[in-house]
Formats: structure tokens, sequence, C-alpha cells
């Protein structure tokens, strides 16, 4: 039986070992301000490919779920956000800290935050086949729009404007198809470049982005003080277990929701999740922005539970659920491996395999999370003066590791620097990986739909009117096109990262 | 409530962007994005179209970008980048190790602003564990210099 896999990694040692591993990494580097998971699985994946597919899955999916969750802790105790998704956390958590219960807070989020991620690996477990058998009816351009989908909501969601998130998706998008077309040979985007055949390095490209940009973003900010919190009581008393567990649950049901959504991810649903605490809580502990334990439960749950929702279109439609699973899939493909639904029927090893390894690295976070939080804290003190450095080296060494190409190396360094003078100017990176993961699935989609149609653009419309799956996928984006279209118009996005 | 300043050249920027775009669109032009929908140039028309609509954008937009009230690009950066920059061209000449070595302590002595013991020991420590968990462990190749073959 296919699903006695979920306890492999239970049951080897090694494997055993590298999710936890993985999962005290990922918490280690979600901890230290600024440093988001995506950085942390970028660098760290790009060590295993040397290595036997198990346990580069099993290091994967605990420097996520450890990533996702660490990011609370620097939230809670310097007011920095680990991670985009524990912006939400710093607004109540942070307060908490200075009223002396930072000790509280942490308990607090590493319980929801256990919570949260075991829903949504139940969400996985149970939500991905169920999936995976309606996506082997989907045509090429239900692909097509899904990936368009992603790419639009991932770029109105994660800038200042629209027209920034559709600006860096069209740049992946091209920078994706870079190389020899996969139908004709025909070079796209060379030059002349023998070098650009085989297309751009994208974990290079991910790398530069997400580690070698941000690190220097955070050298900006090296000269900011970091202020000591004092930690009490960790483990929170029943009473309070009990009166936040109704809201917990929730705020996973929203992450694994939001998760789920490709081009989504824990921050949109951390966010969405305060804001339903905010909106549901009639009597919070404290007023919201001033210290509510409301305000760390909810997005804490809300943002694990987004990492089991973020594999289900990973695994079941090759689709990244966000940032994150766009690496993932980079390194899965790596690995050999192809997510889609394809992968969920000739290996469902993988899968339950997958989830087994979610579920130790939940309970993994649950353990380092209680026992090490005074550690932790320490952690989140480190003076980026001395980190920042170390990042540049890691995404060197990373970078090489993959293929032992200085070649490799200089792509890193050319889109780390331009990463930073987008970053500068309000320019996401997630919409660039997004698109550069997408675009040979949107590429390859369009015209195999348009093919199909007898080269008529009109008449693949046309056959798209004709499919359910067509026309949901259609209404979402035409709905979420409207909701969001306002070019070059101020709109309200993510909260700014705070800072000291 | 007033509008939060835009960072200088926010707008000019776009002038780069749309020429990017222009670039993305002359690509597919040439492959045949307009002659066939399904040509090996159609896709990148759009996605250079799509580019150039939103580079026109941001132009005329009035959240040009976010003015965080830091320099755009500080010395320790600039420094920061051209280190690195030579931290990757040494590799391949004196070897990682010694490439990175140099590196940290140059890196870390520049962000604290002074050349200290400390950030010498740093950089050593740095360099050896690399070494062990990712030569060692990992067993990562890492370029060990043509100059001392």
């Amino acid at each position: 039986m296919t699903a006695g896999h979920l306890l492999t990694s239970w049951l080897d040692p090694s494997l055993f070992a590298a999710t936890a591993l993985g999962t005290l990494a990922g918490i280690w580097i979600g901890a230290i301000p600024g440093l988001s998971v995506t950085m942390a699985v970028s660098i760290l994946v790009s060590f295993t490919f040397a290595w036997p597919l198990e346990p580069a899955l099993a290091l994967m999916a605990g420097v996520f779920t450890g990533g996702v969750y660490g990011g609370s802790r620097s939230a809670i105790l310097l007011n920095i956000p680990g991670a985009p998704a524990a912006i939400a956390t710093a607004l109540d958590g942070y307060p908490m800290a200075r009223r002396g219960e930072a000790g509280a807070a942490i308990g607090l989020t590493t319980l929801a935050s256990f919570l949260g991620g075991m829903i949504g690996v139940a969400a996985l477990a149970l939500g991905a086949p169920a999936i995976a058998e309606v996506a082997i009816l989907f045509a090429p351009r239900d692909y097509l729009l899904l990936a368009v989908l992603g790419l639009l909501l991932v770029g109105s969601l994660s800038g200042e404007s629209l027209a920034k998130g559709l600006f860096a998706a069209g740049l992946g998008v091209t920078l994706g198809v870079v190389g020899l077309d996969p139908m004709t040979a025909e070079p796209r985007f060379t030059y002349g470049s023998v070098a650009l055949l085989g297309g751009i390095p994208y974990i290079a490209a991910m790398i530069g982005f997400f580690g070698v940009a941000e690190a220097l973003a955070q050298l900006r900010l090296a000269d900011a003080e970091t202020v000591r919190q004092r930690i009490g009581r960790i483990v929170p008393p029943r009473a309070a277990l009990r009166r936040h567990l109704p809201l917990a649950l929730r705020a996973s049901g929203i992450g694994v929701a939001i998760g789920a959504l490709p081009g989504t991810g824990g921050d949109i649903a951390a966010l969405m999740a305060y804001d339903h605490a905010r909106r549901s809580t009639r009597t919070p502990t404290h007023p919201f922005g001033t210290g509510a334990e409301e305000g760390v439960v909810a997005p804490e749950a809300a943002n694990n539970a987004a990492v089991g929702g973020a594999y289900i279109p990973m695994l079941t439609l090759g689709i990244p659920g966000d940032a994150v699973t766009a690496v993932l899939i980079g390194a899965l493909y790596v690995h050999g491996l192809k997510p889609g639904p394809m992968l969920m029927i000739e290996t469902p090893h993988l899968f339950w395999f997958t989830v087994g390894n979610l579920t130790l690295a939940n309970v993994a976070l649950l353990a380092f999370g209680l026992a090490g939080a005074r550690a932790f804290a320490r952690i989140a003190e480190v003076p980026r003066a001395v980190l920042v450095p170390l990042i540049l080296v890691l995404s060197v060494v990373g970078t090489f590791a993959i293929r032992n190409s200085l070649a490799d190396v200089w792509w890193m360094l050319g889109f780390g620097i331009t990463g930073y003078a987008l970053r500068l100017y309000g320019f996401q990176p997630g919409p660039i990986i997004l698109g550069m993961i997408l675009g040979p699935l949107m590429d390859a989609s369009w015209r195999r739909a348009v093919i199909a149609a007898g080269d008529d653009v009109l008449g693949a419309a046309v056959e798209a009117t004709e499919s359910a799956i067509s026309l949901v996928l259609i209404a979402a984006i035409v709905l979420i096109a409207l909701r969001s279209f306002s070019w070059g118009k101020g709109r309200k996005a993510l909260p700014p990262t705070p800072h000291p | 409530m007033a509008e939060p300043a835009a960072r200088p050249g926010a707008r000019l920027l776009s002038l780069p962007l749309f020429a990017a775009a222009l670039v993305v669109v002359l690509e597919g032009l040439r492959l045949g994005g307009l002659d066939s929908p399904s040509s090996p140039g159609a896709f990148p028309l759009l996605a250079g179209l799509t580019m150039a609509g939103a580079a026109v954008a941001i132009g005329l937009g009035r959240h040009a970008g976010p003015a965080d009230g830091l320099k755009p690009l500080p010395g320790r950066v600039a420094a920061t980048m051209a280190l690195l920059v030579g931290f990757v061209a040494a590799m391949p000449l004196i070897g990682f190790h010694p490439a990175a070595f140099l590196f940290l302590a140059a890196a870390i002595s520049l962000s604290r602003r002074r050349l200290s013991l400390g950030a010498v020991l740093i950089a050593a420590a740095s360099v050896a564990a690399v070494h062990l968990v990712f030569r060692l462990a990992f067993t990562v190749l890492l370029p060990e210099g043509t100059l001392w073959r």
C-alpha cells in the first residue's frame, strides 16, 4: 500500500535526521531578520542535487516548514519579521514582547503553527489525490489559464502596483523561454550564444533574486540596533489554548485555501487570517495592534497551514503555490521528477512520502520551537554585518554546487544585483521566479491549445467556453483582474516590513 | 494624507523597462510571432507586449517606488558588491578557500567600519565550517585554484 510510505521518513534514521535537521535549519534561518524562507530553500536545496531523491525531499519539507515558522521569532522579539509571512505576527507579537510576554507569544505561535501545519498536511493528504484525478481532465488551455491566474494573483498581491507585478511576471516568462524552442528547436533570445541554448539556469536565478538581492538589501540596514527581550513562560496555560482553538482552526482553513491558490502563499494567508481575527474576535485579550494574543495565533496558524496548501497545486498540477514551491518545483525537475497529475499516478509513494515528511517536520517544529525558544532568540540578534557576507558566500557555494559551473555563479551574481535594483523600486522577485517556472509551461500550453483548434485563436477561445473547467478558470481570472486592475494607481498591498 | 515620496529616478526607470520590453517584442517578431499564433515567437510577443504596457503604466503611475529614507546604493552595499565580484573572479585562480576568507574578512570589516582581529577570526572559522559541511559532508567540489597547481 503506497500510503505506507507515510512512515518512511519516521522509520529511516537518515531521512528522519534530514527532515529534523531541515526543520532546525529552516527555523534558524527564518529567525534571522530579513532572511526569507525562499532564500533558505533556494540556498539549501542547491546542496541536495547530488543526493538521492528521498533525503533531498525530506530536507526541503523540513526547511520550508521550519522557515515559515521561524520568521515569527524576530517578528516578536525585534519587530522585524523574519519572513513576509510573519509581517502580520509582528503587529501584535512585538507589543506582547514589550509587555514582557515574549515567552507567551512564542509559545502561542509555536502551537498555532503546529496546528496549522498539521491541518495543512491533512488537507494535502485528503485533497491532492482528488484534485489530481480532476487534473487529468485538464486540457492544455486549462494549464495556460491556471498559470495566468497564478501570475495575475502573485503580480497583483505581492507589490505596490499591478503594473510592476505584470512587468516582473513578463520578465520571468521571457527568461523562462530563453534557449532552444522545445517544439521547433529554434533558438530564442540566444543572440548567437551557445551557452544560452540550454536556457538560463533558474536555480542560479532563484539564489540571485532571493539570496544575494535580499542579503544586499539587508546590508542597507546593518546599522539598525537589536533589542533584547526577556523571555518568560513559554507553554501557554490550558485556558488560553481552549480560548484560541476555534480561531486557530478557522485561520488554518484560510491558510490552506489561500496556500492552495496558485501564486499566493503564507504571507497573503497570514494577513487575511489576521484580518479575519480582527473582524471576528469581539473581546480580544488586548486591542488588536497592542498585543492581542489572537493577533499572533491567527496569522501563524494560517501561514503554516499554507505550506500544506501550497504543496497541493505543486504536486497535482505542477503549478507553484507560491515562491517557495516555485523553487521546489525547480529542484524536483533537477532530480528528474515532473510535478503534475502523472507524478501522483505514477509515483504515489513519493506523494505519501512527502505527506509523512511534512507531518514529521511539523512535529520537529513543535519540539524545536518549544525547547529552543531561548536559543533561537539569540540567533535573531546576530548582527547583519556578519550575517550578510556569510549568506553571500553560501549563495556562491550553493550555485557552484549545482553543476560545478562558474558561469552559473556569474549568472547568479547578475540576477542578484539586478534583483537588488528592482527591489529598490518596488518590484518583487516572486513574480519573476514564478514567471520563469511557468513560462515554458504557458508557452507550450498556448501553442498546443491553438494547434488543437487548427491554428486559430478564436477557435481555441470558443472551445474554452465549452469546457466547465476552462469557464471556471476564465471567471476567476476576470474576477481577479477586475478587482486588482489599477494601472499606475497606488493600491493597498502588503504592509511594509517594520524596522526597529 | 500626503503621498509618500517616490525614490529618485523612479519614473525614468520606465524607459529602460520599456526598452527591455521592446527587445522582447522584436525577438517575438523575428521568430514569426505575427505569422502564426503557434509559432515560436507568438508567446514571447505576447509577453513583450504585456511588459511594454506595464512599463508605460509604471511611467505614468503615481506610486513610482518606495522611498524609505535610506540611500538606494550606500557605499557599503556598493563596496560589498565589488568585493563579491572580486571574490568570484579570484576563485578559479586562488581557489575557493583563500578567496572566501579574504572576501569574508574584508566584507565583515567593511560592514563594521573597522578592521579587527574578530573579523579575521570569524572569516577563518566560517571558511573552516563551510569546508566541513559542504566539502566533507555534502561532497561539494570547490575550486582549488590554478595558481597552486
